[in-house]
């Protein structure tokens, strides 16, 4: 029992981690918490069921090149065309609301209450135009059934679940190698640390903010993704993981991408073991007690990048 | 030394400050010449710091120009400065702690298109003590250590013009030393130096000009050796506030 | 018609008494709560709990009188809020958003599921509630008297704490924090007392509210609800008490309007996307408002 809950904490924490990671890089660059973070996640999931939804790969005997199973997996070959289509959207609609909304009120206060306020209100309208365009009923991107795979200590897992975690490593070090090799990657941790110290190197840090956009939203998308694939596709979906997203980054440390992994991954740890003894119902609560411990007692978290805020 | 043509970057009349109902810089104008230490002094709250990071771009300017070897670039972003060849050392805050020394070079050389590890050689031999440490992250140095950073990160774009914000700043008496044969050494190979300082002595040792500022506006300008034995730099060393002499224009004096 | 007018007035009035809460908490205090309808739970929740006659499926069966159980649902709210605002208030101010946002998420949940204490997904229904023996009219417009002169008591008491010294130095606070740390005043402890007190005045708003319907219930306080009081205040103009009371009145005008338009205007089968239109309205209404005010949330710089 505990060897299945802690195999399921480190399967579903890969999907909060990519989501707490676009949450992290908000805090420490765009410097505000983004309540409409969850939510990106599910634009994600619903832009790539809208793709699978047209390709008719959601209902019970779906078949075609798209649809058809690849191997012991539930999805077909349209799943990563209706990946990436949900990243564009993802990212599309990150930088249009950053255009429309968030440049403008940051340009008029340098108070982040204002940016917090404003992702509050289009989380708000984010969340119900999918459910107005997509309805209250949950949906999966397939109707196939799997075969649950056979682990040591008699833990099941299915085969998504593994892929799932597998694409995530590998986004996870691609990610890693971006932001310690490249150009772009080093410029976005010295505009988490410190912006002017960054423009007065040569650092266009509006650049840099579309970037974070485009990073973040990328990765989020990719989460909801995930979460449909694994879960469901619910519209309260990002709502639901908001909370474990802020809380994994806060536990990491703001800005630190190996530290909200960590959180995530302690989050979902803990929310799978206390589940062997509360009732599963009470789950969502456990992030929320996590969070309020690292408020009292290490806020800066438990990875703070040294000399940060 | 230098008459005004010379000069490499000209302020007229700056103002500045953080909201534009209360400009904390009235009206400031200077020059400086490649090859030459311009230092500011002046009593705390004069405004040399608001005025240094205003001809960085990181505070705003509210009148005046500035122009670099004859170019108007009032008003340019500071993210543009340093591709003009503008290079600036906050007093605080600069280095960054988290990033390595090697990346905190990278990161000056950030508008590097080529030449990259030639800037980061020549880095590393100027200050061997970073070559040493390369891998050590910022926060891991001393005081010292983080200074010559700070400096070495804004020369790796090989500027023309280096603004310093207080270098010896909570440094021993030792590494102000070091500092400040290193900022020489910056102004001798023909980059034009301005520093703010709060060590008069110190400041007006190495320096070929100062200005003093007092109340922000500039009281008083000359040549560093004249300076030091002038009474006004006498009351401000020994700590009392000096009334505003009437201002001399800065721009072209010679000794 | 009448009696339409005297419930969408007592509920319009039992809502400016939260708008005014969050109003000591934004437009005085300068606080974000994300989590608004959380504490309004408390306080409704708290008093069912507290008044409900003795029950088998119930675990508190003290029947307290309304005016006791009243006053103790504030009490709990107190104390919800000083444990979040504890948590958060010397740290960064969207840590606060966050941890409110936490608490209301939590609160649903628990109200959701704690059976014995809260009557789960069904809720409490019976709250015996004063007037009840005037019958229907006489409790309508009875319930509708007390809660005027509630409201019109949180008013005048708010105003009078705003231009008392402490209200002074709540709104030095707000203009610049580290000039009245330097002169010495406690900032964390001002700044907690305002969130406990506007806490406290969302506790009763929700009392009243599951007083006035007589049940209680997690449908009853939605997330939504937190949406509609923030709309109350940013559209009074917040800062301004009066303002709040305003708001809450146009917003809540909006709100029923909006439901009659749509359950008049949409086919049945899309009446239950209505409530995502309305959503939608009041999002917008948040963000809009948020880029033409020039001075974003601050409205006026006066809290009167």
């Amino acid at each position: 029992m505990i060897a299945q809950a802690i195999v399921d904490g480190f399967l579903s924490g890969a999907v909060v981690a990519l989501g707490a990671i676009g949450v992290t890089f908000s805090l420490a660059i765009l410097r505000f918490a983004n309540f409409s973070h969850g939510d990106l996640l599910s634009l994600g999931a619903y832009a790539a069921l809208f793709v699978l939804l047209m390709a008719g790969s959601t209902v019970p005997g779906a078949s075609g090149a798209l649809s058809t199973p690849i191997g012991p997996f539930s999805f077909g070959w349209g799943l990563p065309l209706a990946i990436v289509f949900g990243m564009a959207v993802a990212v599309a609609i990150s930088l249009l609301l950053d255009r429309l909304v968030y440049r403008r009120l940051r340009k008029r206060s340098a108070d982040p209450l204002t940016l917090v306020f404003a992702s509050f209100g289009l989380a708000l309208v984010l969340r119900n135009i999918l459910l107005l365009l997509f309805g209250p009923d949950p949906h999966n991107y397939s109707s196939e059934i799997q075969m649950a795979v056979r682990l040591p200590g008699r833990v099941l897992v299915m085969p998504d679940q593994l892929l799932v975690f597998g694409v995530t490593l590998v986004v996870l070090a691609l990610l890693w190698f971006f932001l310690q090799h490249t150009r772009y990657g080093i410029a976005m941790r010295s505009v988490a640390e410190n912006p002017m110290l960054s423009s007065i190197a040569g650092i266009d840090i509006a650049g840099t903010v579309r970037l974070t956009w485009i990073v973040s939203a990328t990765l989020a998308a990719l989460a909801g993704v995930f979460y449909g694939v694994t879960v469901q596709v619910r519209p309260e979906m990002g709502l639901n993981l908001l909370l474990p997203l802020f809380t994994a980054a806060i536990i990491g440390g703001v800005g630190s991408v190996s530290g909200a992994v960590l959180g995530a991954l302690l989050i979902s740890l803990c929310e799978n073991l206390f589940t062997l003894v509360i009732p599963s119902t009470y789950k969502p609560m456990i992030a929320f007690v996590l969070l309020l411990l690292v408020l009292y007692f290490r806020p800066q978290g438990l990875i703070a990048p040294k000399g940060q805020r | 030394m230098n008459g005004a043509a010379a000069h490499l970057l000209a302020a007229e009349s700056v103002v500045a400050g953080y909201v534009p109902d209360l400009p904390i810089v009235h009206g400031v104008s200077l020059g400086v010449g490649p090859g030459e230490i311009l230092v500011i002094l002046g009593p705390n709250g004069a405004g040399k710091s608001t005025l240094v990071k205003s001809l960085a771009g990181v505070v705003p300017m509210f009148g005046g120009r500035l122009r670099l070897a004859g170019e108007d670039i009032t008003g340019t972003p500071a993210h543009r400065l340093s591709a003009r060849g503008i290079g600036f050392v906050p007093q605080t805050a600069n280095v960054f702690t988290s990033l390595t020394v090697d990346e905190n070079l990278r990161i000056g050389g950030y508008l590097l298109k080529t030449g990259l590890r030639e800037r980061l050689d020549a880095a590393y031999a100027r200050f061997p003590d970073l070559a040493q440490r390369r891998r050590h992250a910022g926060h891991a140095l001393s005081g010292g250590q983080r200074q010559m950073l700070a400096i070495a990160r804004a020369l790796m774009t090989a500027p023309r013009l280096l603004l310093l914000d207080e270098p010896s700043a909570g440094l021993s008496p030792l590494m102000v030393s070091e500092v400040f044969g290193q900022v020489r050494q910056i102004a001798d190979s023909g980059i034009a130096v301005l520093m703010v300082e709060q060590n008069v002595k110190a400041g007006l040792r190495i320096a070929d000009r100062g200005l003093i500022l007092v109340n922000g506006r500039a009281a008083h300008t000359g040549a560093a050796a004249q300076l030091r034995d002038d009474p006004l730099i006498a009351q401000l060393y020994l700590g009392k506030h000096a009334a505003p002499v009437a201002a001399h224009a800065a721009v072209g004096v010679s000794p | 018609m009448l009696s339409y007018l005297i419930f969408f007035v007592t509920v319009a009035s039992i809502l400016s008494i939260a708008t005014l809460g969050l109003n000591l908490q934004w437009g005085v205090s300068g606080q974000f709560n994300a989590g608004v309808v959380g504490f309004v739970a408390v306080g409704g929740y708290g008093l069912a709990i507290l008044t409900m006659p003795a029950s088998e499926q119930l675990l508190v069966r003290l029947n307290l009188p309304f005016g006791v159980g009243l006053a103790a649902s504030l009490v709990v709210c107190a104390l919800v809020a000083l444990v979040v605002g504890l948590a958060t208030l010397r740290l960064r101010s969207d840590y606060l958003a966050i941890a409110t946002f936490g608490i209301a998420t939590s609160i649903q949940l628990l109200a959701n599921n704690l059976e014995p204490l809260t009557g789960g997904s069904r809720g409490l229904v019976g709250i015996p509630r004063p007037f009840e023996t005037l019958g229907p009219r006489g409790f309508a417009l009875g319930y509708l008297a007390m809660v005027l002169v509630l409201l019109a008591a949180v008013y005048a008491g708010l105003q009078a704490l705003l231009n008392s010294p402490w209200g002074r130095v709540q709104r030095a606070l707000r203009e610049d924090e580290t000039v009245c740390a330097a002169l010495g005043k406690n900032v964390v402890r001002f700044r907690l007392t305002a969130f406990v007190l506007g806490a406290m005045l969302m506790g009763l708003s929700g009392a009243l509210y599951a007083g006035f319907v007589g049940t209680t219930s997690p449908s009853e306080f939605m997330p939504i609800m937190t949406f509609q009081i923030w709309a109350m205040l940013i559209v009074g103009g917040s800062g301004n008490n009066r303002g709040a009371i305003a708001g809450s009145f146009v917003i809540w005008g909006l709100w029923t309007f909006s439901g009659i338009a749509i359950v008049s205007v949409l086919p049945p089968h899309f009446q239950a996307q209505g409530g995502a239109v309305q959503a939608i309205l009041i999002g917008l209404i948040l963000v809009v408002t948020l880029l033409l005010r020039p001075r974003g949330l601050l409205g006026a710089r006066h809290a009167t």
